[in-house]
């Protein structure tokens, strides 16, 4: 299959679908959202055949469907949307998830000024470089026994905030408070203890970072207003995931899925794609699994935000709670959740794929804390180091995709040619003239991250804004950035 | 002179290997992998060195290279080894052994991490004389 062969219809300005008729595998259409400068950079690699090949997976229903943000990964596209449905033999799939399960993105804000910050902004980056560990391999402050391990696995951010690496308010403020029930320490490999007992948290390498950001405008004034979000003041952004544990989780069962790919007679374009039923007993082992390591994840997100607390301590000489560090969200941006949606106007409980995707719920949402009920979950999308970054709203037009939005900018670059391209020390010049403080691990990573390997995150919110997904509420700069 | 190529891939990091059997490829392909992760040009200190053994079996060669990379890779960060030297023992179209040298992560300059080896195109195919394979990583 060539991604030229492959017909898109224009729906409108902003949604492009592939009919189902292409292909004989494909169980529903594909809908790519896109404008059509988007769509020239989407049509330069493999993406959209990725969109294709996730058509094939059985018990899919409504689209197969792709972000703005979409690129070519490995099984689904990144930026790809997928909801099957259990009681029609639908699957889950590994490849829908991603190796870094429960890659997320939290957001912090401050009362602080940008002008109380700059003087001391050099080593307030230093300082959080030096407390959150990062790059290949890192091991953080904590080494855990196995036991205690499980402990994190079933209960995600609470395990935290009860051994007061936060506070209850850090779960409310976080996608199902911290923690996804029905998770099962037992059905996580010993490999995969073994990756994660010191990397509890680690920031890891590659896309993954620390920001410290600014509020450059604001879209929404009145539910700015709400989130205590004012333009001028300084937040932090913190993007990771599971680490080695949730990377190993991914490789066994992808292992295990293939193996089983013949005794339920599924046939696949791509073994990335690899998947069980979910009502099997290998499909709830992995469901399982990956519950765990999202609760690692979002445990880990929350022992960084810990130690960005601590930094600011250590720089301002005043508690982060008079300096206002409170937490806005966190959202998980590779994952499959099992959540209620109307299907051909019948409820029903569907396996939500997100692979590089958010969820997005409206206002009124019964799954939405109190606090966000009025006005909607807060959607993080994260820019390029060198970028603006956004706070979107989601919108009940997102009930289409699922519930579903963008999760960032999406690279349009390759590594190996980004490489070729940029040097470490001429775009930290650049960036530092603009302001911008970098302290990285690698100077392979500040290369194959540079801010043109990426498109531009604005044009990616504008789409997701005017198909209705979300809304706009505030754009933020980046001022210092921690990489692996 | 490097025994292997990048290939553009937009979000990962790919490679591609060639080798005149199944020994040569897999060899290299390990070779190629974490020459991605770190530079490992230099000559291991005796007292430094680490070895593993590795035994594996899969349902056919294409499964077995990536068990063997998925492997290296999870004992890398497991253990905070980066390989460089590989001999494989003894190999068919479904099982392995081999060993594999190498030496703490403070021993070398770190480049990128390599979450885990996708079965994303990955196929061997007969060139000629030769055997090639694409490898697409997560990075």
């Amino acid at each position: 299959m060539e991604t030229s062969t492959i017909p898109l219809t224009k729906i409108d300005h902003c949604r492009y679908e592939i009919p189902s008729s292409f292909n004989s595998g494909m169980r529903v259409p594909g809908r790519i959202y896109a404008n059509e400068k988007l769509l020239t950079d989407i049509l330069k690699d493999r993406a959209v055949e990725q969109v294709v090949n996730v058509a094939f997976l059985p018990g899919i229903v409504g689209y197969s469907m792709a972000m703005p943000d979409m690129h070519w990964g490995y099984g689904f596209p990144i930026g790809g949307v997928a909801a099957t449905n259990p009681e029609k033999g639908g699957v889950i799939s590994p490849g829908g998830v991603g190796f870094d399960i429960n890659c997320g993105v939290r957001f912090v804000r401050t009362k602080l000024k940008e002008q109380e910050v700059r003087p001391r902004l050099r080593e307030l980056v230093r300082t959080l470089f030096q407390s959150v560990p990062s790059g290949m391999g890192a091991k953080g402050g904590l080494r855990l026994q196995n036991r205690e391990l499980k402990q994190v696995l079933s209960r995600g951010s609470r395990w935290a905030v009860e051994h007061d690496y936060g506070v209850e308010a850090d779960l409310e403020a976080t996608e199902d408070y911290g923690c996804i029930a029905g998770a099962n320490p037992e059905a996580v490999s010993e490999r995969a203890y073994d990756r994660g007992k010191s990397q509890l948290g680690t920031l890891g390498s590659g896309n993954h970072f620390l920001e410290i950001q600014i509020i450059d405008k604001i879209f929404d004034e009145s539910s700015a207003k709400q989130l205590n979000l004012f333009e001028g003041e300084v937040c932090v952004m913190i993007h990771c995931g599971s680490r080695g544990l949730g990377h190993q989780v991914c490789t066994d069962y992808c292992k295990v899925f293939l193996s089983c790919l013949s005794k339920y007679n599924i046939h696949l374009p791509d073994k990335q794609l690899a998947c069980a039923p979910l009502n099997s007993f290998e499909g709830q082992e992995y469901l399982s699994a990956m519950r765990s390591a999202a609760n690692f994840a979002f445990c880990n997100r929350q022992m960084i935000l810990h130690n960005v607390r601590l930094s600011f301590e250590k720089i301002f000489s005043v508690q982060w709670q008079e300096l206002g560090l409170n937490q806005i969200y966190d959202v998980a941006h590779n994952i499959a959740k099992m959540e209620k949606h109307k299907i051909n106007g019948k409820e029903a409980v569907l396996c939500i794929h997100r692979k590089g995707a958010t969820r997005a719920f409206p206002a009124g949402h019964p799954e939405l804390p109190l606090k966000y009920r009025s006005i909607g979950q807060p959607v993080i999308i994260p820019g390029s180091m060198g970028s603006f970054s956004y706070l979107l709203i989601g919108e009940e037009g997102s009930s289409e995709t699922f519930y579903s939005c963008c999760h960032g900018a999406g690279r349009v670059m390759s590594r190996s040619k980004a490489q070729k391209i940029y040097q470490a020390h001429t775009l930290l010049k650049e960036l530092e003239e603009r302001g911008i403080i970098v302290q990285a691990e690698s100077k392979a990573t500040i290369v194959e991250e540079a801010p043109g390997v990426y498109k531009d995150a604005s044009e990616v919110v504008e789409v997701v804004s005017q198909a209705g997904l979300s809304r706009k509420l505030c754009r933020m700069r980046p001022i210092g950035v921690v990489k692996g | 002179m490097k025994n292997y190529t990048l290939i553009d891939h937009t979000a990962d990091f790919g490679i591609q290997i060639k080798g005149k059997d199944y020994k040569e490829l897999f060899t290299r392909a390990a070779v190629a992998m974490f020459d991605v992760v770190a530079q490992i040009g230099h000559k291991i200190k005796p007292s430094e060195k680490k070895e593993i053994r590795v035994e594996l079996e899969a349902e056919n060669a294409d499964d077995l290279l990536l068990c063997w990379l998925s492997e290296l890779i999870s004992i890398s960060d497991a253990k905070n080894l980066i390989f460089k030297d590989f001999k494989i023992l003894k190999l068919t179209e479904k099982s392995l052994s081999a060993k594999a040298s190498g030496a703490q992560r403070k021993h070398f300059i770190i480049e990128r991490e390599i979450k885990a080896v996708t079965y994303h195109r990955l196929k061997i195919k007969r060139e000629g004389r030769q055997y090639k394979v694409e490898i697409i990583f997560d990075v």
